[in-house]
C-alpha cells in the first residue's frame, strides 16, 4: 500500500517557516565556514616560509665552545677555527649543497589573521651571491631591480602587500628604522627576500648554506661530523620539526573552530528544538488523522524525517553556497590585497559541518520521537 | 457486514467507580444502505461507531465484521482495514491546514496516480466544490466546502463502510441537508453509519437507532 504522506508539501505550502529554518541552518554554516577560512590564513601563511624556505636555505653558527670540545672527523685535534674550516670544506663538498656563505641576516614578518611569524632572510655583500640565491630558490625579480648599494633589500611580494610597502618604501621602519631601502620584488613560492647589509642593524651573523631538500637535515650532518652541539648554537630547524609546529597551529585552529562551532551550533540546535516542538504541537490533528485513516506511525514518522532532511539538507547546500562564494569574495577583496594567503575549500570542515548537521538531527529526534509516541486517534481528540 | 454482541466499553477500569460508555451492545448491521444512530450527548452513540470502526478496542464483547472479529486482529490489519475499507466523516473536518482541498483528498488515497486524482476532482465536483475551490487551503474555504472536502476524502478509496460522526454539526442547515443527501446517495452500494444527535438530518436515514446511557434504546430496523 503506498503512502501518500509527502515531505514536500509541508515544504512547498510552508514556506515562510521552512525558510526561516532554512537561513538559519544556512546562515550558521556559512560563518562557522568562514571563521574557518580566516583562522586557517596562520596555517596557510606560515607554510611556505616554514616548510618550503627550509628545503632550499639553512642558518647555523657553532659557538667556539662546541667547536673545542667536539671531535670533528679528520680535525680532532685542531683549534676550533681550523675545525670550523674542516666542516665548512665537508659540507660544501656534499653533492646538494651548492654555496655557503658567512652573511647578516634579517627578519621579514608575516601577519596572519590571527598570529604572525617571523623568518630571517640573508644580507649578502655582493649582487652576484644574490643573483645564485635567487637562482637557487626559484625566486624571480618582477619589480625595481636587485641590491647593489649597502641597505637595499629586495623582498616577495607576499611579504610587501602583507606590510603594505612597495619598492622605494624603507623595509619595516617601525623596527629597523630608515636603513633599509626597498629597492625590488621577488615572486617566489616560499616568500624569499633578500638584501645587502648596511652596516647599522642586522639579526646575528651566519653561515647560509644553499642546499637540496635531501640534505637539508644540518643537525645530522653535525653528528656525522662529531659536532655535538649546545645551547649556544644556532641551527635552523628541520622542515619535520617545522611540519610539527604547523600541525600544533592547524589542531589550535581546529579547536578554536570547533569551539566557536560548538557554542554557534548549539544555540542552532536550541532554536530548532524549540522551533521543532512548536511546529510538532501544531500538526497534532494533522498527525491524529493520519493514525485515524489508516497510516502507520512509522509511515509518519517517515514523512516527518523525510521533512527534517529535506530543511536540513537545503540548509546544508544552501550554506555552502553562501560560504563557499562569500570566503572566495573575502579572499579576493580582503586578504589578498592585505598578502594574507588563504585557501577557501576545506573538505575537511565541510565533512564537518555534515557531521553537525546529522548531529542536530539526531537531537530533533527526541522530540520528533516524543510526539509519534503520543499521536492519538481523533476518537482520543474528541473525547 | 457487522454483528456485534455483548459489547461493553467502560472508562475507568481502574477506579472505583466505572463508567459505562456501552452495555451489552447486541447489533447486527446490513451490508449497505444509511443507518443513523441518533442519542443525547454521552450516550455512548460516538463510542460505539469508534469501537465498530477500531478506532477504540472494546473492553469486552465482539465485533465480528465480514467474518473477522475485529477485537483480535493486530494493529497493523487494523490500520489496513481503515485505511483500504473504512472511509471517516468527523465531527470536526480536520482538514491539514497547509494542504488543498484536492492534495487533502488525495492524502488519505491508497492510490496516488493521476486516475486517483481525477477521482479526487470528481469527488469534489460532484459534493460541489468546483475547479477553483479544489486548489484552495481550508481558511479559504466555507465550513461547508471544508466538510464536503472531508467527505470527499472518506470516499476516495471507495470504502465499503463510510463512518460519519455527527458530520453536519458544524454546518448551516442547508449544507447539512445537502451533506446528507450526498451520504443518502453513496450508501446505495454500500453501509454509511452516521452518529448525531439531530434527529432531522435522518429523515432519509434507512434505519435508526437510537442510544441512552450506553444501551439501545429503540432500534428502528429496517424502514
Amino acid at each position: 500500500m503506498k503512502s501518500n504522506l509527502s515531505a514536500w508539501k509541508y515544504v512547498k505550502n510552508n514556506k515562510k517557516s521552512v525558510a526561516t529554518m532554512i537561513s538559519a541552518l544556512a546562515l550558521s554554516f556559512a560563518v562557522i565556514y568562514i571563521v574557518h577560512v580566516l583562522l586557517m590564513t596562520s596555517v596557510e601563511g606560515f607554510k611556505p616560509m616554514l616548510l618550503e624556505y627550509p628545503k632550499k636555505i639553512g642558518f647555523f653558527d657553532l659557538s667556539e665552545k662546541t667547536l673545542a670540545k667536539s671531535a670533528v672527523k679528520g680535525a680532532e685535534d685542531a683549534t676550533p677555527q681550523e675545525k670550523m674550516q674542516v666542516i665548512y670544506d665537508a659540507l660544501l663538498a656534499k653533492d646538494g649543497v651548492s654555496d655557503i656563505t658567512w652573511a647578516q641576516v634579517l627578519q621579514a614578518n608575516y601577519q596572519a589573521v590571527v598570529g604572525n611569524w617571523s623568518e630571517e632572510f640573508p644580507l649578502y655583500t655582493t649582487k652576484e651571491e644574490i643573483e645564485r640565491y635567487l637562482e637557487h630558490t626559484g625566486a624571480k625579480l618582477v619589480g625595481g631591480r636587485l641590491p647593489e648599494e649597502p641597505g637595499d633589500v629586495i623582498i616577495s611580494s607576499m611579504v610587501l602587500k602583507n606590510a603594505k610597502l612597495s619598492i622605494g618604501d624603507w623595509f619595516l621602519s617601525d623596527r629597523y628604522g630608515e636603513t633599509f631601502r626597498i629597492v625590488g620584488e621577488v615572486e617566489s613560492d616560499c616568500m624569499i627576500s633578500a638584501g645587502m647589509p648596511n652596516h647599522h642593524y642586522n639579526c646575528g651573523t651566519y653561515y647560509i648554506v644553499q642546499y637540496d631538500e635531501k640534505n637539508s637535515d644540518l643537525r645530522a650532518f653535525f653528528e656525522e661530523m662529531g659536532v655535538e652541539l649546545g645551547a649556544a648554537d644556532t641551527v635552523s630547524g628541520l622542515p619535520e620539526h617545522r611540519q610539527r609546529f604547523l600541525d600544533e597551529c592547524e589542531n589550535l585552529i581546529g579547536d578554536i573552530v570547533g569551539a566557536i562551532s560548538a557554542v554557534v551550533m548549539s544555540f542552532v540546535a536550541l532554536t530548532m528544538l524549540i522551533a521543532y516542538v512548536s511546529f510538532l504541537r501544531n500538526r497534532v490533528n494533522e498527525y491524529c488523522l493520519y493514525a485515524s485513516i489508516g497510516y502507520r506511525r512509522w509511515e509518519v514518522y517517515g514523512m516527518m524525517l523525510r521533512e527534517m532532511l529535506i530543511i536540513f539538507g537545503i540548509g546544508f547546500f544552501t550554506g555552502l553556497v553562501i560560504a563557499l562564494p562569500a570566503a572566495f569574495l573575502v579572499k579576493a577583496a580582503i586578504l589578498e590585497p592585505a598578502g594574507i594567503v588563504s585557501v577557501v575549500w576545506y573538505p575537511g570542515m565541510i565533512a564537518r559541518l555534515g557531521a553537525i548537521v546529522l548531529l542536530i538531527l539526531g537531537v530533533l529526534q527526541i522530540p520528533v520521537l516524543v510526539s509519534i509516541w503520543r499521536i492519538r486517534t481523533i476518537d482520543r481528540l474528541e473525547d | 457486514m457487522f454483528d456485534i454482541k455483548n459489547l461493553s466499553m467502560i472508562y475507568d477500569m481502574d477506579t472505583d467507580e466505572k463508567m459505562f460508555a456501552l452495555k451489552s451492545i447486541d447489533l447486527a448491521l446490513p451490508d449497505k444502505g444509511l443507518i443513523g444512530i441518533i442519542g443525547p450527548s454521552g450516550s455512548g452513540k460516538s463510542t460505539l461507531m469508534y469501537c465498530l470502526s477500531t478506532l477504540k478496542k472494546p473492553t469486552d464483547g465482539s465485533v465480528c465484521y465480514n467474518g473477522t472479529e475485529l477485537t483480535k486482529i493486530t494493529d497493523a490489519e487494523r490500520e489496513s482495514l481503515r485505511r483500504r475499507e473504512f472511509g471517516f466523516v468527523f465531527q470536526k473536518h480536520y482538514l491539514v491546514p497547509y494542504m488543498s482541498a484536492l492534495d487533502n483528498v488525495m492524502v488519505a488515497a491508497v492510490e496516488s496516480d493521476q486516475a486517483t486524482a481525477e477521482k479526487a476532482k470528481t469527488f469534489l465536483a460532484k459534493l460541489g466544490l468546483g475547479e477553483r475551490e479544489i486548489g484552495k487551503r481550508p481558511s479559504k474555504l466555507s465550513g461547508g466546502q471544508c466538510q464536503r472536502a472531508a467527505i470527499a476524502r472518506a470516499m476516495i478509496n471507495d470504502p465499503k463502510v463510510l463512518f460519519a460522526d455527527e458530520p453536519t454539526a458544524s454546518l448551516d442547515h442547508e449544507n447539512a441537508f445537502n451533506v446528507m443527501r450526498i451520504l443518502k446517495e453513496y450508501s446505495a452500494d454500500r453501509l454509511v453509519l452516521v452518529v448525531t444527535h439531530d434527529r432531522s438530518i435522518l429523515d432519509d436515514a434507512d434505519r435508526i437507532i437510537e442510544m441512552w446511557d450506553g444501551e439501545i434504546s429503540h432500534d428502528g430496523g429496517e424502514r
